[in-house]
């Protein structure tokens, strides 16, 4: 192909943050009327590079041809007056305004009043295009989540935009409605746009992507021509496929015997937006990962266990009797703890010290006479510090002043410190060294043995290899199934949260 | 089928509880009270509602971002004792009032710098000028400046005392303003603005809109709107006083809550802040004509304040329950 087909192209970009590098060396280039997929694992970079054509963000290295036109200054305007439109992971529409208001947000030149009966007509029409029930003059706080979506990406194609990013456009999409979109999609195609698709739905990408890149840990994999040899499977052995011989990563041998008691028990845990029915049982001493891409509802599912978000239905039973109300006092006081994947908002008081953090669950056992005793608080809190080698100057430091594994070993210790029956842990390792990874590993494989309960919701999967005595993946919010310990490995936990049930039906048949 | 539609939309806007709030009011006074409607009644409301409506007008475009502006009493004191003092140095009248309303303007930019550019929080910025600015009023009314601050040119005191049409000229030019701001939010893509950046923050930076420029001007709006009623006042009253605009940022506040804005932001009008200044003015003159014991006005506002946020609040929760984000 010519020079002139091409519509995006990217040479050697690079993005950290900090010493975390986020991308490295990406070289893609997308032609002219076509579709290219981006595949990859959570926190691969699909994301970030996403964000760096749209200007969301600036690029540490390489260069962004858009058009033939190398991009100078990374700022969505800048992006967008190059002809790039965008929807976002996340859902980014205004909610207090009307559809065509939310569609057409833009000026169209220099107009300064809004031509309000033509976009509305305009919206009406593309509204129409998909074969939508939707009021253009609605306000979109009254609409429904994948009507709000489909809102946006509306805005995005209405946009006349010669390359439209599409990051995640399906998540909160039914099937009806997917459909309608790949048949926009490919009427995009042959009108010469060039479309850029995030999925975690495989089976889409190889249905409608004319290509497909794959990245791994922020690293480009290769470029895969969609002709009919590509296979999902082919596409998910280049997403993973690490060597573990030569890692960090020891696959767990799972020594929970079979007649160990269920320490903790989900039924039908359904949210109104999301999870749908997921039951599963742990048992005393066992590692549970839950595993799911994003979007899938592991996140959701994690803060519904411990009462932090509203379910519809569902019961936990610990140890045999049902938790009347689940919300975290109760929990807590059932000795079921929560690590919350956030230090900064959701973990740690950044403004206290380092020991007032780690006693907060603890306070009760601290006093002596009524009050609180200094010396009890401080063994209290060396004793953790010794147990994991926290690094620190003083106690009385905040936690700021500690690197991110060490900030990680102090929440752990927060949680440690009314000796939990049941852990729900969020991410133990997210954006700390691997040192310290290995040392919180091996922390929650003691802990377990001694016979506390562990789920870890994990995007991360070799850390979910190594610590798992079983997996349960998430897929569309449904528990997608639960893998054994001696048959985890990254392509058996990839497989089932990737494909949809059917195909993995037809799959398993074959195999 | 077309009045139904007219219905519909006027039902839509946000100051529509408000308004019908007002002529509630408006028709309680005029059948209640033989005095409602005595010309020096309608004077007085006329000369509160204007200075009144021109600081909502900018607190309200503040509310529709998300922010508000607790300074607006103290720069309507400041700029319109500056002016006071200004007219008295023997200036040309219209110099004396654009030097006052620039000053304003500048408190207002200010405030907008330090929020947009420097990361404050709107509520310690403007508490923080707030007092700034009472102080220097203070200072100055209680100084031997105070008392040469009388005795304005002709021309100004017409212009706060004459009538067209029974109207001052300062409710023609509230009217104004508030006729030209409710197009620029209703018509125009800038003021659309306004409510992208007040419903989502986020989206609306992600999507390249001037997120800072735009806090900025609010701000700076906001200081000129409030030198403006500054002005007004001490044209109708003849004199600058120590006390003018001392407390009513709550007021202006509460009036565009009633009136239609919601301090998460992104809805509310400035017609919504006309209807709720006048709302909470009719109320105070309702307790004057039928003489009932004003210390009560406070519970009264107090309470309707309580119902419009409750309101707001419990329909936005039933929302999010129902489409399950929480």
């Amino acid at each position: 192909m010519s020079e002139k087909d091409i519509a995006l192209e990217i040479r050697n970009v690079a993005k950290n943050y900090g010493n975390i590098k986020a991308l490295r060396d990406i070289s893609l280039t997308v032609h002219k009327g076509e579709i290219h997929a981006l595949l990859g694992e959570n926190g691969a970079g699909k994301s970030t590079l996403i964000k760096i054509i749209s200007g969301e963000i600036s690029s540490t290295e390489g260069t962004v041809v858009v058009n033939g036109k190398k991009l100078t200054t990374f700022h969505p305007t800048v992006s967008r007056s190059m002809g790039v439109a965008v929807v976002h992971q996340e859902l980014s529409v205004f909610e207090n305004m009307t559809v065509y208001e939310n569609i057409f947000p833009y000026t169209e030149g220099k107009k300064a009043f809004v031509p309000k009966k033509k976009l509305i007509q305009e919206a009406q029409k593309s509204i129409e295009r998909f074969g939508l029930n939707i009021s253009p003059t609605e306000k979109v706080s009254n609409l429904t989540a994948s009507a709000q979506q489909m809102v946006e990406i509306l805005r995005a194609l209405s946009e006349n935009a010669n390359i439209i990013l599409l990051d995640e456009p399906t998540s909160g999409l039914n099937a009806k409605e997917t459909e309608a979109l790949m048949r926009i999609l490919r009427q995009l195609r042959e009108e010469g746009i060039s479309i850029i698709y995030i999925s975690h739905r495989i089976a889409e990408i190889v249905q409608i992507s004319d290509c497909v890149s794959v990245l791994r840990d922020g690293c480009y994999m290769g470029t895969f021509v969609n002709d009919e040899s590509l296979t999902e499977h082919m596409l998910i052995s280049h997403m993973v496929g690490r060597d573990f011989e030569k890692s960090i990563y020891a696959k767990k041998v799972s020594a929970i015997k079979d007649d160990t008691p269920v320490a903790f028990e989900v039924q039908g845990f359904t949210s109104k937006k999301g999870i749908e029915d997921v039951s599963f049982s742990v048992r005393k001493g066992e590692i549970l990962g839950v595993v799911g891409l994003e979007g899938s509802g592991t996140a959701e599912l994690s803060r519904m266990l411990f009462g932090l978000q509203s379910r519809e239905k569902g019961e936990i039973y610990f140890e045999g009797n049902k938790i009347p109300h689940i919300n975290p006092t109760e929990m807590i006081r059932h000795g079921i703890m929560y690590l919350s994947n956030n230090r900064k908002d959701m973990g740690l008081y950044f403004n206290m010290s380092i020991m007032d953090n780690v006693v907060t669950p603890s306070l009760n056992s601290m006093t002596s006479g009524g009050l609180l005793s200094e010396h009890k608080m401080q063994d209290h809190t060396l004793e953790f510090v010794n147990e994991f080698s926290i690094v620190l100057d003083s106690i009385y430091d905040k936690p700021g002043s500690m690197s991110g594994g060490n900030q990680q070993k102090a929440m752990l210790s927060v949680c440690l410190g009314v000796h939990p029956k049941v852990m729900i842990i969020n991410e133990p390792t997210r954006g700390i060294d691997v040192g310290a990874k290995l040392e919180i590993l091996q922390f929650l494989d003691k802990l377990a043995k001694e016979g506390c309960t562990i789920l870890c919701f994990s995007s991360d999967l070799p850390e979910i290899i190594t610590l798992s005595d079983r997996v349960l993946i998430m897929n569309s919010g449904k528990n997608a199934g639960i893998i054994e310990c001696d048959e985890i490995s990254e392509t058996s936990i990839m497989h089932l949260a990737v494909m949809d049930m059917k195909e993995r039906a037809a799959w398993n048949e074959n195999s | 089928m077309k009045l139904k539609m007219v219905a519909q939309k006027v039902k839509s806007f946000d100051c529509f509880f408000s308004f019908l709030v007002c002529v509630f009011f408006f028709v309680c006074l005029a059948v209640g009270s033989p005095y409602f409607f005595n010309q020096q009644n309608i004077l007085s409301l006329q000369a509160s509602i204007a200075p009144n409506t021109m600081l909502a007008v900018g607190m309200m475009l503040l509310i529709i971002m998300g922010m508000f502006d607790l300074s607006v009493g103290s720069i309507m004191g400041f700029s319109g004792i500056f002016c006071a003092y200004l007219l008295t140095r023997n200036l040309p009248v219209i110099v004396a009032v654009l030097i006052a309303l620039a000053a304003g303007a500048a408190i207002g930019a200010l405030n907008g710098i330090l929020v947009a550019y420097a990361g404050i929080s709107p509520l310690i910025v403007t508490i923080g000028t707030q007092f700034i600015f009472r102080g220097l009023c203070e200072l100055i009314m209680t100084s031997e400046l105070a008392v040469s601050l009388t005795g304005f040119p002709a021309s100004f005191l017409e212009f706060g005392n004459t009538r067209f049409l029974g109207l001052y000229p300062m409710t023609w030019i509230m009217l104004l303003v508030v006729i030209i701001f409710q197009v620029i939010l209703m018509k125009t893509y800038f003021g659309k603005w306004f409510y992208y950046i007040g419903g989502n923050k986020s989206s609306a930076t992600t999507m390249g809109f001037p997120v800072k420029g735009m806090t900025f001007l609010a701000f700076t709006i906001s200081g000129l709107m409030s030198a403006l009623g500054g002005v007004m006042s001490v044209a109708r009253s003849q004199a600058a006083s120590r006390y003018l605009g001392n407390g009513i940022q709550v007021d202006i506040l509460i009036a565009c809550v009633v009136g239609g804005g919601s301090l998460l932001g992104g809805k509310g009008g400035v017609a919504g802040a006309l209807t709720g200044t006048i709302f909470l003015i009719l109320l105070d003159n309702a307790f004057n004509l039928f003489g009932i014991n004003s210390l009560f006005k406070g519970v009264v506002i107090g309470g309707i304040l309580m119902l419009v946020v409750a309101v707001d609040g419990i329909v936005a929760l039933r929302r999010m329950k129902a489409q399950g984000k929480i």
